[in-house]
């Protein structure tokens, strides 16, 4: 619907000024995510293509020897992989929201919905990497939820840092949701 | 909506085009198309005064209060 308003109401100085202004910022915001998900998933990939150094890895973090069958291990890749994909989708969240605002869509449900997505799929990926944690932990040790000497390793302070971020995407997709319809309430008057 | 645009109506009375219009007071035709079939939320006094000049007219000859019927 905003959609369909904007473009018979057409922009508004404002909003075109608004658009050159976070154009670079859109544009840098794109990029980063790119490179992100490039670089996270060529880190993993070379990671954990080295099994004897992930095992070894594993063993000093739980002080003890570890014997991880390929078939087992595989299934450890498996579960990081999905972890990924978890990465991917964040980062092609953020490239469609960059995108909207690129496109002159700042104050539409659109962009909020985008912004909502976003968050959704970082709240996503933060569980997938927590759970994640546990279950290759579990699958190369043979042990469910297996305790380190080193300590807890399972939920770290950064993954609260994370989810407060998670937390305020979503409520600021909220706010943006709210902002747009008035936006759109405001654009139907002449 | 008891609000009744008679803009077309004072647009026939002074001979004037839709176009026209849009083009004295500085909106899109789109716009004024809109403004005529009132879909629109609201009208801005700045408009108003523009429309009013343009086919010298009051407010009151462009809009009109119909209270709705009762039962209806």
């Amino acid at each position: 619907m905003s959609e369909a308003h904007s473009s018979t109401f057409g922009a508004t100085s404002a909003r075109t000024d608004l658009r050159s202004r976070i154009a670079w910022i859109c544009q840098a915001l794109r990029i980063s995510a790119a490179i992100w998900v490039i670089w996270q998933v060529l880190l993993v990939t070379i990671h954990w293509s080295d099994k004897a150094q992930v095992t070894q890895n594993y063993e000093q973090l739980f002080s003890t020897v570890l014997l991880v069958s390929t078939a087992r291990y595989a299934v450890a890749v498996a579960v990081v992989m999905v972890s990924m994909a978890t990465v991917v989708a964040i980062a092609f969240c953020i490239w469609r929201l960059a995108g909207t605002y690129l496109a002159g869509s700042v104050f539409t449900v659109d962009a909020a919905l985008w912004l909502h997505r976003t968050g959704i799929a970082g709240l996503i990926g933060l569980v997938v990497s927590v759970i994640a944690r546990v279950a290759v932990a579990s699958i190369l040790t043979g042990q469910l939820l297996p305790i380190s000497p080193r300590g807890f390793f399972y939920l770290l302070p950064q993954d609260l840092l994370h989810l407060i971020f998670v937390i305020f995407v979503l409520a600021l997709a909220h706010i943006f949701k709210a902002a747009a319809e008035m936006a759109d309430d405001h654009a139907r008057i002449v | 909506m008891p609000i009744i645009v008679n803009l077309d109506v004072m647009l026939a009375r002074r001979k004037m085009r839709s176009r026209e219009l849009a083009e004295q007071i500085g909106i899109s035709e789109q716009n004024v198309s809109l403004l005529k079939s009132c879909k629109v939320k609201g009208v801005r006094f700045e408009t108003l005064d523009r429309i009013c000049a343009a086919l010298d007219c009051q407010p009151g000859d462009i809009l009109e209060y119909r209270p709705a019927e009762v039962g209806k």
